[in-house]
């Protein structure tokens, strides 16, 4: 069980910053298309948070 | 071990799917896929689309009320507020809540081409009220004969017998409802076409 919150818990994070990453480059390239209907810095602080979740969590034995 | 767990693989699609259908969501919002745009400002707080009257000192700082609504009063005419959109459209309706004396006429305008100096004016219809609030609302054709620079459209209002002297004119929210082609069947490629090889 604690083995899949901790997949679950990386997965969500990656995602995120993939997302985030996507929508900070969408946005730069039409400002606005994102920003003017989705807070990137509330998605930015979200990443952080399961960044340092999944930091906080790592089992060298996961990789095994 | 994980990979053939179901209900892993299940929150996994779940998870990667929320992005995609915001981002094509945001697609919809930015192409206007409907037809239809609705922005409102109620001066509560700054929104994306609707900016706040200018020049500040024609306004009074914006103040709430005992309810907590939002409001500013107008001083000196004209004011005016840019509304920044994704693309152009063909009509705009706009609906102003707003107090003001009896016999104060009160219009709104659209900055037309940068040579024609003076906007094209049209006076405030009373369609209804809200509490306190009166309801009045204004309609543009042809949007297209307005200057749209900047992805911006560049409104007024206007009172012309507004000075600090005389009650002043209170707006505590401004909605602009704007409509363009929507797209169909028909009409979705030709117009993907024109929008990355189009002039």
């Amino acid at each position: 069980m604690a083995f899949f919150l901790r997949t679950i818990v990386r997965d969500i994070f990656i995602v995120g910053l993939t997302t985030f990453v996507v929508y900070f480059v969408a946005d730069f390239a039409k400002p606005g298309f994102v920003t003017n209907y989705v807070n990137l810095n509330a998605l930015l602080l979200f990443v952080l948070v399961f960044g340092i979740v999944t930091v906080l969590l790592y089992d060298s034995g996961d990789s095994n | 071990k994980m990979q053939n767990f179901f209900g892993y693989r299940f929150i996994r699609v779940i998870l990667i799917a929320i992005p995609v259908v915001v981002f094509f969501w945001l697609l919809a919002k930015e192409f206007v896929l409907t037809g239809t745009m609705t922005v409102r400002y109620d001066f509560s707080r700054d929104t994306p689309f609707i900016k706040r009257l200018w020049p500040p000192g024609r306004v009074d700082p914006i103040e709430r009320d005992a309810t907590g609504d939002a409001f500013q009063r107008i001083r000196i005419d004209p004011v005016t507020f840019d509304v920044l959109l994704p693309r152009a459209f063909r009509d705009a309706t706009v609906r102003v809540w707003y107090q003001k004396s009896e016999s104060q006429p009160f219009f709104v305008g659209i900055q037309q081409t940068r040579a024609a100096w003076k906007p094209g004016i049209v006076p405030v219809r009373k369609v209804g009220t809200m509490g306190k609030w009166h309801i009045g609302e204004a309609r543009f054709d042809v949007l297209s004969r307005f200057e749209f620079t900047g992805n911006k459209y560049q409104f007024v209002i206007s009172a012309p017998t507004l000075n600090r002297q005389v009650e002043p004119l209170t707006v505590t929210a401004i909605e602009l409802e704007l409509t363009r082609e929507s797209f169909t069947f028909g009409n979705f490629f030709p117009r993907l076409w024109h929008f990355f090889f189009g002039r």
